[in-house]
């Protein structure tokens, strides 16, 4: 089971190329697609959702044509948007439940193990009657994860879900999505760092709609080993040390300026190696690409 | 995970019936506004009504409500579930075109269910107040369509006669709110931000108005009104299919003495009001499908 991307390509009316020649092959498990705002996630996520047409390319999930078979993607495609409208004044359980018969699970009593299955799944059982309008944004992001396993779907996308959401919420949330990632192709979509270090197998790094960077997180995180220094500098020095070295992020610590940079050899007095992490891969395959 | 099958799409009937489901689902706090403002109008009018106030006519054809309710109808059913966008509903095994037709024809239902119960409260109102439910009243009427000047009509000129409202208009609630929902609907699925669409024209109307004003004085008003007026109050205007011309009918005039009366300058016409309502109609099933090929699947 597998979803390959070809040379994907979209360019909007204004002139932007959200995407440009994207290729990428995603296996069974969790993928997360990382990349800043105005990267061409949502767009690429959009495009394999069967929502939108790229200007050329083709996507296969196994032996079924995205873009051509849309319908039949549906059947198996599970899509949690960034935004996802709800009837407010409707309750989670009646809502699933409509969602289900439009999933086409069509036997009453199967559905009702369905949604009360997924209510547990997603620990939303004790607030099924709640009606959504008052559920927290941590709910509502567990709600549509329910919405998108209704008929046990083997495509999954989950598009910027953590945005938002608080650090408990977050981390419950991870949790959830990280259980479903064994028996389907799961992309999700982010801008978060850590929600792919956490729970992602394989990754893509995504900038100006190229793929920078395809690989395991471990390995990529291996290749940057003994290359990554740190220090704590003013922030007059830092002009002078991006003139110096190969400055890959900036962080602010108690008024004071914490410098990465990617080198292959020590920067010199001052500078201490670090263990190297997703950050660091992430700001230095943005940095070489700019 | 619970090990279900992989399901195929779901049936159309399936579909428009849980769509009824979720619009009504949906509807249930306007409803129960409409409700309390019900109850609380027949209690007013039993109150009048023991205070030895005239009984309540029923006159279904004089209400706009029906229509209103049907051009904002759809408004209120596409506000949780947007058209434009990449949207969570297109990702479902429905196709689009299909499943926005049975969120149109589940409101329709709606809509009729509501309009139903609309005229029955009011030949309710009527019955129990022994108002008259047959609509027969005496009315003036003028010698002719044309309004005169004020203060130049004779009132022995003013005839009275006694209009008995064909019972084929009792239909006008259904066919206004059925025409203006159609209208609506299109409206609603068909233009991405309609209310930008709406206080445009607006706000373009009125300018028009003022450099036509400006530029050509009292001709321009006079061409600029009777488009507009023909548009609202003409033989197949909007008023045709919303009253069957019952309001644009009636006027107020003075008579030579001084006085001011209420009078009629014509008569709803059934025949009229068909064709009103057929091209009305006709002009919202055409924009709805329009509407609903815009969010055709495209390959």
């Amino acid at each position: 089971m597998e979803l390959q991307i070809q040379n994907l390509s979209k360019t909007y009316a204004n002139g932007v190329h959200a995407l440009d020649s994207v290729s990428l092959t995603i296996p069974r498990g969790m993928f997360g697609l990382l990349g800043p705002n105005g990267a061409g996630k949502s767009t690429l996520m959009r495009t394999i959702a069967t929502l939108q047409q790229p200007d050329s390319g083709t996507i296969r999930f196994d032996d079924i044509d995205v873009l051509r078979d849309k319908h039949k993607v549906r059947e198996t495609l599970g899509y949690l948007p960034q935004e996802f409208g709800v009837y407010p004044n409707v309750s989670a359980e009646r809502l699933l439940e409509h969602f289900a018969v439009l999933k086409g699970i069509a036997d009453r009593k199967a559905r009702k193990e369905v949604v009360s299955a997924l209510l547990h799944q997603t620990n939303l059982y004790d607030v099924r009657k709640k009606k959504l309008g008052g559920y927290s944004g941590g709910m509502r992001q567990r709600f549509g994860v329910a919405i998108a396993l209704l008929s046990n779907p083997k495509l999954i996308i989950v598009d910027e879900p953590t945005a938002g959401l608080d650090p408990a919420e977050r981390v419950r949330f991870l949790n959830l999505l990280s259980a479903i990632g064994e028996d389907a192709v799961v992309i999700l979509s982010t801008h978060i760092v850590e929600d792919v270090s956490e729970i992602c197998s394989r990754m893509a790094i995504i900038n100006k709609g190229r793929i920078l960077l395809e690989g395991e997180p471990l390995s990529t995180i291996e290749s940057l080993r003994g290359r990554v220094w740190r220090r704590v500098i003013d922030k007059s020095e830092l002009e002078g040390v991006e003139r110096e070295h190969r400055v890959i992020s900036t962080k602010l610590l108690a008024g004071r300026t914490l410098v990465h940079v990617c080198e292959s050899s020590t920067p010199g007095a001052g500078w201490n190696e670090v263990e190297p992490d997703l950050e660091d891969v992430y700001f230095d395959t943005m940095t070489a690409a700019a | 995970m619970t090990s279900v099958q992989m399901h195929t799409a779901p049936r159309f009937g399936q579909v428009i019936r849980e769509q009824l489901k979720a619009v009504s689902l949906s509807l249930r706090l306007p409803v129960l506004g409409a409700a309390a403002l019900g109850t609380i109008v027949t209690a007013l009018t039993l109150v009048d009504f023991a205070r030895g106030k005239g009984g309540v006519e029923f006159a279904p054809d004089l209400s706009m409500i029906p229509a209103f309710a049907g051009i904002l109808l759809p408004f209120a059913i596409w506000l949780s579930e947007k058209p434009f966008g990449a949207r969570l509903m297109w990702t479902l095994p429905v196709g689009r075109t299909r499943h926005a037709f049975a969120k149109v024809l589940a409101g329709y239902i709606v809509l009729i269910i509501a309009v139903t119960v609309f005229v029955l409260w009011l030949l309710f109102l009527a019955l129990i107040t022994k108002g008259n439910i047959t609509g027969d009243e005496m009315i003036r009427m003028l010698p002719s369509a044309i309004v005169p000047p004020r203060g130049t009509l004779d009132p022995s000129m003013i005839r009275t006669i006694r209009w008995v409202p064909p019972r084929a208009l009792w239909l006008v609630p259904f066919t206004a709110a059925t025409a203006a929902y159609l209208v609506g609907s299109a409206v609603a699925l068909g233009i991405r931000y309609p209310f930008r669409w709406i206080i445009g024209i607006i706000a373009a109307g009125f300018l028009a108005a003022a450099v036509g004003h400006g530029m050509s004085g009292d001709a321009m008003d006079l061409a600029a009104g009777k488009i507009v007026g023909n548009f609202f109050f003409g033989r197949y205007g909007v008023d045709a299919v919303l009253t069957a011309r019952a309001e644009s009918f009636k006027t107020i005039v003075k008579v030579t003495t001084g006085e001011w009366v209420n009078v009629w300058r014509g008569l709803p016409d059934v025949s009229d009001w068909i064709i009103a309502t057929i091209l009305w109609t006709a002009l919202g099933i055409a924009g709805l499908t329009a509407a609903l090929m815009r969010h055709r699947e495209r390959r």
